[in-house]
């Protein structure tokens, strides 16, 4: 394992553990995170191809090097309005591991910002109100250079099913998080 | 002086003796007169003769004069004028000169604009290398991540890329600033130039205005004055012309001079003669020879005329006219 003991002086100490490592990225003004361990490889935006029937949350598919890849708009998925496409927005390819099927996925996402370590005392068990998404996709709030980022958690946000089931409730839910 | 004759004489002879006597005896009176006469007729119209011939030649003085009193003959107005607008059309040119590199200096710059675009552009793509050198190194250190302990190194490797990344950036966007700053400037100059091009336009505009309308009061004034002085020179030799006409009109005293003169010595040419004249035996052969012999010494058309019995007409074709 890593020294979680060492302290964390930002972006221009080295990463040096992957369990504890971060992908920081934007969607409109605010800043999420994604454990590294689930990121496979970050894209330039490629408008991708649309698929009838989709859940909204999934803007359709794209070409990655021969395999189709759902591409996910994880603005739609948290219940806000899409965002408009700039030449900052990438899409990260994330694989999950869900009751034992392995899924991969891509995220639309504003901006990536950087990879970062983490440390477990640095993290905050989310909070129970006042979120702007659902508590249960927050895996916990990471303290990083005094402010807060959103650390996800994939298997809730990037779960099939749960896109399904999300469409019909929809703004409801997000409503009542609010 | 004389002797009377005391035999056989009438009454008329007496009476005739008598008037003969007051007519010798006044002679030389008359004479006199008459001479008086004369004289100050001559000399009054010999001064007025001269005066009038003084006039003339003050004219004649005055007309060769007017010229150079004037100062400048009608082709020294011309010329003056004609140099006034070379000078005002040299200062055209020089203004005209002057608009003209203003207008070579904008476009220069619009062209120096046309170069910084370019670079704004390069600058842009500088930038969108920084950030797929930025994606790049984000993949690197994912990769770095998954190989765990191994990847260490790469690790290492790819964050050292995404700083260079992130200083590549900044400078990319440190030169879009100093663009910015360019362009905004010469825009400035530009608009400065447009500005002083403007006023000098509107400048020699109306300096022009004012020159062309000095220039042509001046002109028609000069043309007044030489049109007064060529008036003024007509009116002198108009009346020099009129006074020499007198003079000639006044040579009418030297005609009225010789009647006089001639009268006058006739008559003291009688008042001498009378004593022998009336001893004489023919006293009508001695008056017609003497008749005669005052013919003779008659000079004008007027003496004989009236001596003949004629009118005492003027002889003179045309009016004589006194100032």
């Amino acid at each position: 394992m890593g020294n979680a003991a060492s302290s964390f002086e930002g972006v221009d100490v080295e990463p040096r553990h992957d369990q504890h490592q971060y992908l920081t990225f934007m969607l409109g003004r605010e800043t999420f995170a994604l454990g590294i361990l689930g990121i496979k490889e970050i894209l330039e935006y490629t408008q991708p191809t649309d698929v009838p029937m989709m859940p909204s949350s999934i803007r359709g598919v794209v070409n990655l090097r021969g395999a189709v890849v759902p591409v996910i708009d994880l603005s739609v998925r948290f219940g806000r309005p899409s965002t408009p496409v700039s030449k900052k927005t990438c899409i990260v390819i994330v694989e999950t591991n869900v009751d034992g099927e392995r899924h991969v996925l891509g995220v639309v996402v504003d901006a990536v910002n950087e990879v970062l370590e983490i440390p477990e005392e640095d993290i905050e068990p989310p909070p129970s109100f006042g979120a702007s998404i659902r508590t249960d996709f927050i895996h916990g709030m990471g303290k990083v250079r005094g402010k807060f980022v959103i650390i996800l958690d994939e298997g809730r946000v990037l779960s099939v099913e749960d896109m399904e089931t999300f469409v019909q409730t929809g703004a409801d839910t997000v409503q009542a998080c609010a | 002086m004389f002797t009377r004759k005391s035999t056989g004489v009438s009454t008329n002879q007496t009476q005739s003796d008598a008037a003969g006597q007051v007519c010798i005896e006044a002679l030389p009176i008359w004479a006199k007169q008459i001479d008086t006469a004369r004289v100050q007729t001559e000399e009054a119209i010999v001064a007025l003769s001269a005066r009038f011939a003084g006039i003339a030649a003050s004219l004649d003085a005055a007309l060769m004069a007017a010229p150079q009193n004037t100062g400048l003959s009608g082709s020294d107005l011309i010329a003056t004028l004609n140099d006034g607008k070379q000078q005002l059309a040299h200062v055209m040119n020089e203004l005209e000169a002057i608009q003209e590199s203003r207008t070579a200096l904008a476009s220069e710059i619009r062209s120096l604009a046309a170069y910084t675009s370019e670079l704004a552009k390069m600058a842009e793509e500088v930038g969108m290398v920084a950030f797929q050198t930025n994606m790049l190194a984000l993949n690197a250190a994912i990769e770095a991540a998954h190989a765990g302990e191994a990847g260490k190194g790469f690790a290492v490797v790819a964050h050292e890329v995404r700083q260079l990344s992130n200083a590549s950036r900044k400078t990319g966007t440190v030169i879009v600033e100093k663009i910015g700053a360019i362009n905004e400037s010469l825009a400035h100059i530009i608009d400065t130039n447009e500005q002083a091009a403007e006023r000098e336009g509107v400048a020699v505009r109306d300096s022009c205005a004012r020159i062309q309308d000095v220039l042509g009061r001046f002109s028609s004034m000069s043309l007044e004055m030489s049109r007064s002085a060529e008036d003024l020179r007509q009116r002198s030799r108009d009346i020099k012309n009129e006074v020499s006409e007198s003079l000639v009109q006044l040579q009418f005293q030297d005609r009225v001079g010789q009647i006089l003169d001639q009268a006058v010595s006739s008559m003291r040419d009688l008042h001498q003669q009378a004593g022998v004249l009336a001893l004489s035996d023919e006293p009508e052969r001695v008056v017609s020879e003497y008749l005669a012999e005052m013919a003779r010494s008659y000079t004008t058309v007027e003496q004989r005329r009236n001596h003949e019995g004629g009118s005492a007409e003027k002889v003179s074709t045309q009016a004589i006219e006194f100032f």
